[in-house]
């Protein structure tokens, strides 16, 4: 018995040394600051990954990434902000497939592990507490990414502008709201985290006197049509109330653009995202100059009142 | 509890120190602890079915004891075992299937009787630790062995929780002694039990875990794939079942070695068969021979006229088909093994290949009846994996419709080719990590770690064993 505990010991002890090495090395990715150009930092999901296009702006940088959710734009927002501190305005994505519950799905299921790997050094190792995530999932990446090898590659969380040049192919239209909304066939539900981290962004913003402005890009006739109305009434609730404590929000989903302007159905191609780039610095230069509201129709609570009760 | 979960890393260094903690003169006192650790391993799952385990453990034991007391209803204590046992096995695992097929039976003739399925968990490993007791009262019934008095240990040896939801299904001529001797704990066995462990591991995690991704994709989305993928899909669904099931019989084994046990080899590396009969002497052993010694024989076995062995054939793959699950694919399954069985029994070369391949090189001949053999059975796993039958022809003719398409679900294929390429090298040996004490110390240490590393770096893709829905 002697001799075989012995030799689980070394063993163990030699593994256990292996990554404690790693561990030592690329603890560094944990810390590692991110260095962003510019005092515009524009964040969110692919909606405005297409349709924002930092080089438009004097001096702004784009971090959106696909699939993102709120969850994960605070944690690098946060990160962006503490390294950043040239940073005073936020343009932050916001359409209706931010409410939907299957944002969420991406940290429990089966797409848990790549958000994971490409988050995990924004990420706090007691988010489990905070929220429904695949736990095993979640902690094992910290054990692979920062353990099992000297990880020496880029952060894979920054994201950035996408060029599409490709225009609207009429396919997959139902495919595509199946899902986002739907699973297995029935409506996947309002996502529980969507609201609580919106108000972290907003908060956050707030203590560091950063301008934070909601922006939603232009969303397809055809496809605005299809969207459950669980989905619209959640956010146009979340659109009242954020207009209601004073953050702006520069609503274009309705905004009629021609087909040849799209990528897909909910996303812009680069010949859109050029057209729309300049319209939003139009809103944010007339909004600095006036101080004011230029688009009435949406920022006006009452008429957002109003445009609920005639949705519902 | 899951051998491949993180509560199992815990849970068996603290029981494997206080079993020896109490030390090899205390075999009373071991069953005991073996027996309490056994039950809080089942428990993890549902504690609720500890009172099936425990019931059947009860009814077998005084069914033994009767059973050698009296000559007069020998027959009739044999029954109540037999009733009792398959009984809860049918009510838990069949019920729904016959009254499926009962209904549909009577809808095909215009009736529609109005029986309704129940929503009936199945409780795990039951279809194992049945098989397990079953052995303990037929062999007393045959006057193989003997009834043992100690209740202790005949739960413990019911409710072993290395083999208990997974197998080997071991017989209690076997398994039985060996919870009444004197175990001692020995170097060379610790450290077998460790490297096979390690293997278990090796094949469920990063084998059958990683083709279980594809495997599971491409048979839900079979009909959107071309004939490429399907074929991937099968390739991986062949090697997420041997990986699964051939690991946790490993992890099974070197568990039991630690506590100074040995089971049955389960399986021997099947994949290498040159013919379907080796297959079936290879792969899930203690099930086949179960088969085999339980009914098989009592049918007649191959004593009997060629259409009497014929049909024994049939009805041994059929019922092996019918015990892996309440559907028709596995039937047919057993069915189609059985085809692929019947022609090499006629030709009587089904005896032809009772050992591997000598030599490191198989030479071209040997070869070619392996491929053959492995496409035969992939082909097979096929039934095996579908939803249901006309699934399971959709996707065979999916395969041979030559429709091409993206290769899409190979990825993963290259680590089942690393534990293959092992295997090989191995094949004479109990398992793939089975080294010599001529292989040098650093080069074992090396390979031990290179397991443990790639079983941490795809550890996160955690299943659950496929042959526990057994």
């Amino acid at each position: 018995m002697k001799k075989f505990l012995k030799n689980i010991l070394i063993f163990c002890s030699l593994m256990a040394g292996y990554l404690a090495i790693n561990l030592l090395i690329n603890f560094h990715r944990l810390t590692d600051p991110i260095s962003l150009e510019g005092n515009v930092l524009i964040v969110g999901d692919s909606h405005l990954n297409t349709s924002l296009n930092p080089d438009q702006f004097v001096s702004a940088s784009n971090i959106c990434m696909g699939g993102e959710a709120y969850i994960l734009t605070f944690y690098k927002l946060k990160k962006a902000i503490e390294d950043n501190k040239q940073i005073d305005r936020v343009l932050c994505g916001f359409s209706y497939n931010n409410f939907s519950a299957y944002r969420d799905g991406r940290l429990t299921g089966k797409k848990s592990k790549s958000q994971f790997s490409k988050y995990y050094p924004l990420l706090p190792l007691d988010l489990p507490e905070k929220i429904v995530v695949n736990e095993t999932k979640f902690y094992h990446t910290f054990l692979r990414e920062l353990g099992l090898y000297p990880n020496f590659s880029t952060p894979r969380y920054l994201g950035g502008f996408v060029k599409h040049t490709a225009e609207l192919e009429k396919i997959n239209l139902e495919e595509t709201i199946k899902n986002h909304y739907y699973s297995n066939g029935a409506f996947i539900g309002i996502s529980p985290y969507t609201e609580q981290f919106l108000d972290s962004i907003v908060a956050l913003t707030t203590e560091n006197n950063i301008e934070l402005t909601l922006i939603s890009s232009p969303l397809h006739k055809e496809y605005r049509t299809m969207i459950p109305e669980e989905i619209k009434a959640a956010f146009n609730k979340t659109k009242l109330r954020m207009t209601e404590q004073g953050i702006p929000v520069l609503n274009f989903l309705d905004e009629p653009y021609d087909d040849l302007f799209y990528k897909d159905y909910d996303h812009l191609n680069y010949e859109g995202a050029q057209i729309f780039t300049e319209l939003i610095k139009e809103e944010i230069s007339n909004r600095k100059m006036n101080g004011s509201p230029q688009r009435e129709d949406i920022e006006n609570p009452a008429d957002i009142r109003q445009q609920d009760l005639s949705n519902n | 509890m899951l051998f491949n979960s993180i509560e199992f890393v815990f849970f068996l260094p603290i029981v494997f120190a206080i079993y020896w903690l109490i030390g090899s003169s205390q075999v009373k006192l071991q069953n005991l602890f073996l027996l309490l650790a056994s039950y809080l391993f089942y428990g993890w799952w549902d504690y609720r079915f500890l009172a099936l385990i425990a019931f059947s453990s009860v009814v077998d034991f005084v069914v033994g004891q009767q059973l050698h007391k009296t000559k007069k209803f020998r027959k009739g204590w044999l029954a109540l075992s037999l009733t009792v046992n398959l009984g809860l096995l049918g009510f838990f695992k069949y019920y729904n299937f016959f009254v499926d097929n009962f209904v549909e039976a009577f809808r095909f003739f215009g009736q529609a009787p109005d029986i309704s399925t129940l929503s009936i968990i199945l409780p795990v490993g039951i279809s194992f630790y049945t098989f397990q007791t079953l052995s303990y009262t037929i062999d007393i019934y045959r006057k193989k062995l003997g009834p043992t008095k100690n209740f202790v240990g005949f739960m413990a040896y019911v409710s072993f929780f290395p083999q208990l939801v997974a197998g080997p299904i071991e017989r209690a001529t076997k398994l039985l002694p060996q919870f009444f001797e004197k175990r001692k704990f020995t170097y060379t066995q610790g450290r077998d039990g460790m490297r096979q462990i390690l293997w278990g591991l090796f094949k469920k995690i990063v084998v059958a875990d990683t083709c279980a991704i594809f495997a599971n994709d491409i048979f839900s989305n079979s009909a959107e794939y071309g004939s490429a993928t399907l074929l991937i899909g099968a390739l991986c669904f062949t090697f997420q079942i041997y990986g699964d099931f051939s690991g946790y019989s490993d992890i099974a084994i070197g568990t039991a070695k630690l506590f100074g046990f040995n089971l049955m080899t389960n399986f021997r590396y099947p994949y290498f068969s040159r013919d379907i009969a080796e297959f079936w002497r290879r792969w899930h052993i203690s099930l086949s021979s179960w088969f085999r010694d339980y009914v098989y024989i009592p049918l007649g076995g191959s004593n009997g006229t060629r259409k009497r062995t014929l049909i024994n054939i049939f009805v041994i793959f059929l019922v092996s088909g019918f015990w892996h699950g309440a559907n028709w694919t596995f039937i047919v399954w057993g069915g189609l093994n059985a085809l692929y069985f019947v022609p090499i029994f006629l030709m009587k070369k089904n005896r032809n290949n009772l050992d591997h391949v000598d030599s490191f090189w198989p030479g071209w001949n040997n070869f070619a009846q392996i491929l053959f053999t492995f496409s035969l059975t992939v082909l097979a796993w096929v039934f095996f994996r579908a939803e249901n039958v006309g699934h399971a022809f959709d996707y065979i003719v999916g395969i041979f419709s030559f429709t091409g398409g993206k290769w899409h679900g190979g990825d993963y294929l290259p680590l089942a080719a690393l534990m293959l390429i092992i295997e090989w090298a191995m094949r004479k040996r109990e398992f793939g990590l089975d080294f010599s004490d001529q292989v040098p110390k650093w080069l074992r240490w090396t390979l031990y770690s290179l397991c443990i590393w790639l079983i941490l770096f795809f550890f996160g893709e955690e299943q659950a064993f496929i042959y526990f829905q057994f």
